[in-house]
This record gives C-alpha cells, sequence and structure tokens, in this order.
C-alpha cells in the first residue's frame, strides 16, 4: 500500500518544495520584503519566513499522513 | 555570589551531565562493531534522532554568529531561519531512497553511497578528504565559541586554551567511546538546553532593553531605514547575494555527509518524521536573532571587535545582577556548540576511516576499523583544536566557506539518484571543477559576477561539466544506475 502511495505523492511533493524556495527567494520574496505591517511583533519580511516554515510543517504534516494513515500502525 | 563564579559552577554541572550521559549511552553495547559504532546498528529512536538533527542546527552559531548577523547585517540574517526550512525538505524523498540502497548494500557514509554507483574508489576518497576538511573548519568555529563563552563569562579566570580543550575534550571522549549513541544521547540533554536558553535570554533581552518586539523594530526602521530589508537603499545585502546564499545553503544542507550517516541509522518512516519537525527548528531560531536586534541602539557597533561577541557583550555590560541568566547562558551556549561538535566530529571519524583510509587498504578488519574511527576522533579533534587556537577567521565565513565546498557534491548526488547517464569521470570532473570556481571567487576574487553567491557560481560550472563530460564517456552498468534510479 505504501508503495503506490509513494509514487503518487512523489510529483505534487517536488512542486511543493520547488514552490517554498520560490516563495523564500526572489523576486517572490520581493512581495514580503516590508518592514510594516508589523506581525507578532515581526517585520514582515521575518513574519513571511515564519509563515512559510509553519505552512511547511503542516503540509509535510498531510504528506505523512496522506502515505502513513493517521500513524496507527507501528513500524 | 560573583556572576563569573555563577557562571563557571553551572557550566561546570552541565559539562559533568554531558559527559556521563555521553559516557553511558554506549554501555553494554559492541564496542568493536563498525555498525554500532556508526550507525547505532540502524536503531536509534525518534526523538533522539530528531535532538541529534537539530542539535547540528543549533550550533555556536547561534548564540554568537547570529546575533552577530542581525546586529550587523539586519535582513540579511533572516536568510538563517529561511535556509533550514528549505534545506531538509527534499530529504523527505532522498533520504528514504538513500536509507534502502545504504540498508541493502550495508553502506555507511556517503563515500560509500557515491563510489559504489559511479564505480570509483578516487571518488570516495575526493569526497572524503572534503567532507573531512570541511568537518574540521566546521569544528574550529565551534571549539572558537567555546573557549570564547568560557573565558568572556568567566571574567578571563578560564583563558582561552583551557575552555576549549575542557569542553571539546569531553566531547571527543564520549564520541571516541560511545560512538553514535554517545552523541545522540547527549544531544537530547543539549537540545533541550539551549532551546529553553535561546528563549528566555532572547524575550529577556528585547523586553529590558527596548520594551517590546514591536517598539524595537518601529525603532530601528526609524533610526536605520531600509536595514530590515533586503536590496533597498539602506539595506545590508541585494536581492541576488541573498536569494543566492538561501539557495547555496539549502542545497548544501543535505550534503553534509553525516546526513547520510544518520539516514543509514535508522528507518524509512523515521526519516520522514524527522522531516517534518525541521521547519520548526527554524522558527526555534528567531530568538537568537531577537538577540542581535535588541543590541540596535544600545551598544555601538565601535564597542565590539567582532560583531559575533554581541550576546556575551550584552550579557556582562547589561545584566549585571541576574547572575541566573549568565549560569543559564553559559551552559545553554556551551551545549549549543558542544552538540554541533559530537554529531560532526563522529561523522568526521567515520568518514576519515572508511572512505579516505579503508579505499587504501580494503582487506582490513573490522576491528581495526573500528580502531581507525575511535583513533580519527583525536585526531580530527585535536587537528580543530590546535587550528581554533592558532588560526584565525569570523565566524560566519569560516561557515559558508565550509558549506560552498560540501553543496558541490549536490550534482554527483542527485545525479545518482536520477540521471542513469552520470559517469564516473563526470562526476570527477564537475566536482574538481565546481571546488575549484568557489574557492577562487571566495578567496582570490573580489566580487562575483552579478553578486552571486561563489557557491552557486561554482555548482552552475559543475553541473555543466558533470552532463558534458558523463555525456562523452562510457556509462556504468544499466542495472546499477537504475538500482539507483529506482530505489
Amino acid at each position: 500500500m505504501a508503495t503506490s502511495r509513494r509514487s503518487k505523492v512523489t510529483r505534487p511533493y517536488i512542486v511543493f518544495v520547488v514552490v517554498m524556495f520560490l516563495l523564500m527567494i526572489f523576486p517572490l520574496y520581493g512581495l514580503a520584503n516590508h518592514v510594516f505591517p508589523l506581525v507578532l511583533g515581526l517585520p514582515f519580511g521575518l513574519f513571511w519566513v515564519i509563515l512559510l516554515e509553519l505552512i511547511a510543517f503542516v503540509a509535510l504534516c498531510f504528506f505523512y499522513r496522506y502515505e502513513y494513515g493517521n500513524g496507527g500502525e507501528h513500524e | 555570589m560573583n556572576n563569573w563564579v555563577f557562571a563557571l559552577g553551572s557550566m561546570l554541572v552541565y559539562l559533568v551531565l554531558a559527559f556521563v550521559i555521553g559516557l553511558m549511552a554506549g554501555r553494554k553495547r559492541s564496542f568493536w562493531s563498525v555498525s554500532e559504532y556508526a550507525v547505532a546498528d540502524r536503531g536509534l529512536g525518534l526523538i533522539v534522532i530528531w535532538f541529534m538533527m537539530g542539535g547540528t542546527v543549533f550550533s555556536a552559531f547561534s548564540f554568537l554568529g547570529g546575533p552577530g548577523m542581525a546586529f550587523s547585517q539586519g535582513a540579511a540574517s533572516y536568510f538563517v531561519p529561511a535556509y533550514i526550512a528549505l534545506g531538509i525538505l527534499p530529504w523527505y524523498l532522498l533520504g528514504p531512497k538513500v536509507g534502502r540502497i545504504g540498508a541493502r548494500k550495508n553502506f555507511f557514509t556517503m563515500g560509500d553511497f557515491l563510489g559504489d554507483r559511479y564505480q570509483s574508489k578516487a571518488l570516495t576518497v575526493i569526497v572524503g578528504v572534503i567532507s573531512v576538511l570541511a568537518f574540521i573548519q566546521y569544528l574550529t568555529l565551534q571549539i572558537k565559541g567555546m573557549a570564547f563563552i568560557f573565558n568572556i563569562l568567566t571574567d578571563g579566570v578560564i583563558p582561552y586554551w583551557f575552555g576549549a580543550l575542557l569542553a571539546y575534550g569531553i566531547v571527543v571522549a564520549y564520541v571516541a567511546t560511545s560512538g553514535v549513541r554517545g552523541a545522540a544521547w547527549s544531544d537530547v540533554l543539549q537540545g533541550a538546553l539551549m532551546l529553553i536558553v535561546a528563549w528566555t535570554v532572547g524575550y529577556y533581552l528585547v523586553y529590558t532593553l527596548q520594551g517590546s518586539p514591536t517598539e524595537m523594530f518601529t525603532a530601528i526602521d526609524q533610526a536605520k531605514p531600509g536595514f530590515l530589508t533586503i536590496g533597498q537603499d539602506g539595506s545590508p545585502m541585494s536581492a541576488m547575494a541573498y536569494s543566492t546564499v538561501i539557495l547555496v545553503s539549502a542545497l548544501g544542507f543535505l550534503m553534509w555527509p553525516h546526513l547520510f550517516t544518520k539516514s543509514y541509522t535508522t528507518t524509512e518512516k523515521r526519516i520522514k518524521i524527522t522531516t517534518m519537525a525541521f521547519p520548526l527548528f527554524g522558527i526555534f531560531l528567531v530568538p537568537v536573532l531577537f538577540v542581535g536586534f535588541a543590541a540596535i541602539g544600545v551598544v555601538a557597533p565601535d564597542a565590539l571587535e567582532s560583531s559575533d561577541e554581541i550576546l556575551p557583550h550584552l550579557v556582562t555590560n547589561y545584566l549585571g545582577a541576574n547572575s541566573w541568566l549568565y549560569g543559564l547562558i553559559g551552559a545553554g551556549a556551551l551545549a549549543a556548540a558542544m552538540s554541533s561538535s559530537d554529531a560532526i566530529t563522529h561523522g568526521g571519524s567515520v568518514s576519515l576511516g572508511r572512505d579516505v583510509i579503508l579505499p587504501f587498504k580494503p582487506d582490513m578488519s573490522e576491528r581495526t576499523q573500528v580502531w581507525i574511527m575511535r583513533a580519527g576522533v583525536v585526531v580530527i579533534g585535536a587537528a580543530a583544536y590546535w587550528l581554533s587556537i592558532f588560526g584565525a577567521a569570523g565566524i560566519i565565513a569560516l561557515l559558508v566557506g565550509a558549506y560552498g565546498s560540501i553543496a558541490q557534491f549536490v550534482p554527483a548526488v542527485y545525479g545518482a539518484l536520477i540521471w542513469r547517464r552520470g559517469t564516473k569521470q563526470g562526476a570527477i570532473a564537475g566536482m574538481v571543477v565546481g571546488i575549484g570556481v568557489n574557492y577562487y571567487y571566495q578567496i582570490v576574487a573580489e566580487s562575483t559576477p552579478l553578486d552571486i553567491n561563489a557557491g552557486i557560481v561554482g555548482l552552475l560550472c559543475n553541473i555543466v561539466v558533470f552532463v558534458a563530460v558523463s555525456l562523452m564517456t562510457r556509462p556504468v552498468p544499466a542495472t546499477l544506475a537504475n538500482e539507483y534510479a529506482d530505489a
């Protein structure tokens, strides 16, 4: 089961990684390259980096859950 | 009680704990097995792996270079959380592949992996030598950090050479005796400690010196327009330099050979869970940058010899009364430096034994191999110690410099996994050219074309040469190439 799901995941995962890279560097990072508005006390440019990290974490959780189910079974 | 006595006391307590945990970890394990020493018989648990990998991220950089970079270069320092989040992402796909191939073929290092795929002992040795050099360079920086923290927090009572010897000596002792288990278990203590310290100290400094994060960043932007952005008037870094330093650091992140070794320590599922946790490490680094930002407008830039000294400077000059914080920072900073050092020292010793020495004498017994690796810990340790006491260079330059060469493994490694046509000659030629170009732009040339990071210029040349030479030379056997590409 894991094998077929693994191969299905590969392509979307590569797209996800490329998008993450592009959002972190210029020209797209230019969208976030401001000091204001401050969010949670952070300059917007830094908040953007943190936000993307949170998104990456959540996305990874979804990928993992898709491949292995609810994590009920043990290795 | 004097602050320095308190600091010394807590650092010593911490050192004893780290030492005991490191030594205990290797008890009742087979002392003479390469598999146990290098990859803990491929059976480390999740939390331990997580802390071991996290520990490598939180190095001396967290308490010295990171705050220094925020203080002196503002928004340029955002590149650190950015590349840490990105760097690990490809590992979710690559890690299990590498782990599967490694388990099947009984690999321990990246040199094993590349040498087998490209059928070249020379490649194994090149990768081994560069890895060991990069490891030593990286260690030098950690040892300097430890020595510096000891020296400044004890008011100079513990001299530079002795602080380094004490803290790093302990690392060498538990790595040599307990192998990867020693490194991993002491990292759990060290990781927990430095996370607590980083957050406490970061926020404490912001609230004491600047009122609140909002007030702080507003004030900085008023005093230094452009300092908190990239590529504008008054910005510390151009858009191209910023983007390419993120790219080279993120790509190079996976090429640290000890990561390969670690993927052989665990299962596929655990590799994926480890990857999941990584973007969070980037978030944990934010308070580290806060330390540097909190000093802006408080400390005059010329009050420091080097911006790396900003945290110790703040501690000794602005936190006079609080000896608890003093002790915490001492222990936390040592933990950060030591948790990277143990993993890197271990990785270096495995690379030295397996990639550099074994190819010249392939019939070595397992006992001799383990003996060489354990002795390698001491040899690498001594070299790094010597360099850090007598050599000199800025922390950041050293880190980026080591990364520059390591990132040149990218084409060969990715090529092994996705391109069946890559050949030995192509991989070697690409690597040699990439490393040469990188060194030229880092050391000889004044600047790079378009302000592109030296490592990326090297990488572009590397890829062109790798592909061109591969297409002109004879491919490796199809079954072998397929085994890697389809793993």
